[in-house]
């Protein structure tokens, strides 16, 4: 159970969802699917865990508290400022704060197939039963997913100061 | 910087995106919070299906084995106990009863007595408080000799889980029946229930050669039998003793395809989900 909770949990974070929605999220989507028991086919208990915990946060983001709450402080638009930081090291929430910024700019459909194929590394074929579409759609939107990704990234890099950006890169975080 | 170097350092920076978002875990307590909330909800099903199950027997109080398997599916040590408290409350109550104005006596004068599963709430606990079917009332009698020389078998303890759960406290013997009341065969439940008792026994004991042979001479005596969907269970778990895990797992299966709504296939699933 608890590496199924964990993905949902980090499939909750990384949609947007606060670390006590993401909680609520993965919490919800077990009692969901023990009510369901008979439902479950052998051997898919974990796509049919996401297709819950995608409909969880999808309730969740048309609801008024879809924004996870990111303090400002955690939340750069650009990552020019750490650049200059002469530390140059990071918080394991800070360094995920820059990544929700730029999945923030994600379509939402983009999004949840880029954290399934990406973060959970779910293959194509189980992201398809997850969220229930075609896998020739998962396949095109991952690659739109991917590319846009780039893009964002690529304009949150600093024109200067490379050195600093690849120091960040490879630095440990600090925990 | 050129627009290749930018490329570069924004797919360098995305794996280390990526690779911190792959190790955030959950808060501590989080797992704890979910398992007693999805705890909350099996004692609810449980609950809901060994009433059913009583019903099923029309039984007015104690317990059946089809209730003491729901209890087991949940894998859960505090919904064994609740639902081990409810049937020697049960069992009390109706003792307590009994001693006050009449005396319910029962084809085999007396109640089968509680064993306890001590291997953890995976093990499907056949042993109950089963009142016999055949249930009768009649006015307290003076003991039966013979009965006097008879071990009592009336002690009652919840089922107890790997946490030690506490016993409940053992009833007194009930004052032996009287001596007009011939000794009635046993009814066909009774039957079936001490076969596969048996074999549970012989499982709990280690000696799984033994228990599968139990088993086996269950499903022929009894191949309509009653407890059939509890005899299949016991044979999983028996495989599952023996570390037979491919045949149990396909035995899980037929046996979720045959019982779809039962507390036994619901354990099942629930095991697949959580293991």
């Amino acid at each position: 159970m608890n590496a199924h909770y964990d993905t949902i949990w980090r499939y909750g974070r990384r949609l947007g969802m606060d670390i006590s929605q993401a909680e609520d999220i993965a919490q919800k989507t077990f009692i969901v699917a023990a009510g369901k028991l008979s439902e479950i086919e052998p051997g898919k208990e974990k796509t049919y865990l996401m297709r819950v915990a995608s409909r969880q946060c999808s309730d969740v983001r048309q609801s008024a508290f879809s924004r996870h709450s990111t303090p400002l402080e955690d939340a750069p638009m650009s990552l020019a400022p750490r650049m200059t930081d002469p530390e140059l090291q990071m918080s394991r929430g800070q360094i995920l704060a820059i990544l929700d910024s730029a999945l923030d700019e994600l379509p939402g459909d983009l999004r949840e197939i880029y954290v399934l194929a990406e973060i959970e590394e779910l293959t194509m074929a189980e992201i398809a039963e997850a969220l229930d579409v075609a896998a020739g759609t998962v396949a095109s939107r991952l690659r739109r997913a991917r590319a846009r990704m780039h893009e964002i990234l690529c304009a949150m890099v600093p024109a200067e100061d490379r050195s600093s950006l690849l120091r960040l890169i490879s630095a440990e975080r600090v925990s | 910087m050129n627009r290749d170097d930018r490329s570069g350092i924004a797919r360098a920076l995305q794996r280390r995106l990526v690779k911190e978002a792959r190790e955030e875990s959950p808060p501590p307590g989080a797992h704890l919070r979910s398992k007693q909330a999805l705890a909350l909800i099996a004692v609810t099903t449980s609950a809901t299906a060994a009433a059913g199950a009583q019903a099923a027997l029309g039984h007015s109080a104690g317990s059946s084995i089809l209730a003491t398997v729901a209890a087991s599916t949940t894998a859960k040590v505090g919904v064994a106990l609740v639902i081990g408290m409810g049937i020697g409350a049960g069992y009390t109550h109706q003792r307590e009863g009994a001693r006050d104005s009449e005396r319910i006596t029962t084809q085999a004068a007396e109640p089968i007595a509680v064993s306890t599963p001590t291997s953890g709430a995976s093990e499907a606990s056949l042993s109950a408080t089963l009142e016999p079917a055949e249930t009768a009332r009649a006015p307290a009698k003076a003991p039966t000799p013979s009965h006097a020389s008879t071990p009592p078998r009336h002690a009652i303890q919840a089922p107890i889980s790997e946490a030690d759960a506490p016993a409940l406290p053992a009833i007194e013997n009930p004052p032996p029946a009287a001596p007009s009341v011939p000794t009635p065969t046993p009814s066909p439940l009774r039957i079936e229930l001490s076969a596969l008792e048996h074999a549970q026994a012989q499982m709990r004991t280690g000696h799984l050669a033994d228990a599968r042979k139990a088993l086996e001479g269950y499903f022929q005596t009894h191949p309509n039998g009653r407890l059939a969907a509890e005899a299949q269970m016991l044979e999983i778990d028996i495989l599952r003793a023996q570390k037979q895990d491919v045949e149990a797992r396909r035995k899980a299966e037929i046996y979720v395809q045959q019982y779809p709504n039962s507390p036994g296939a619901m354990r099942i699933l629930r095991e697949r989900i959580t293991e």
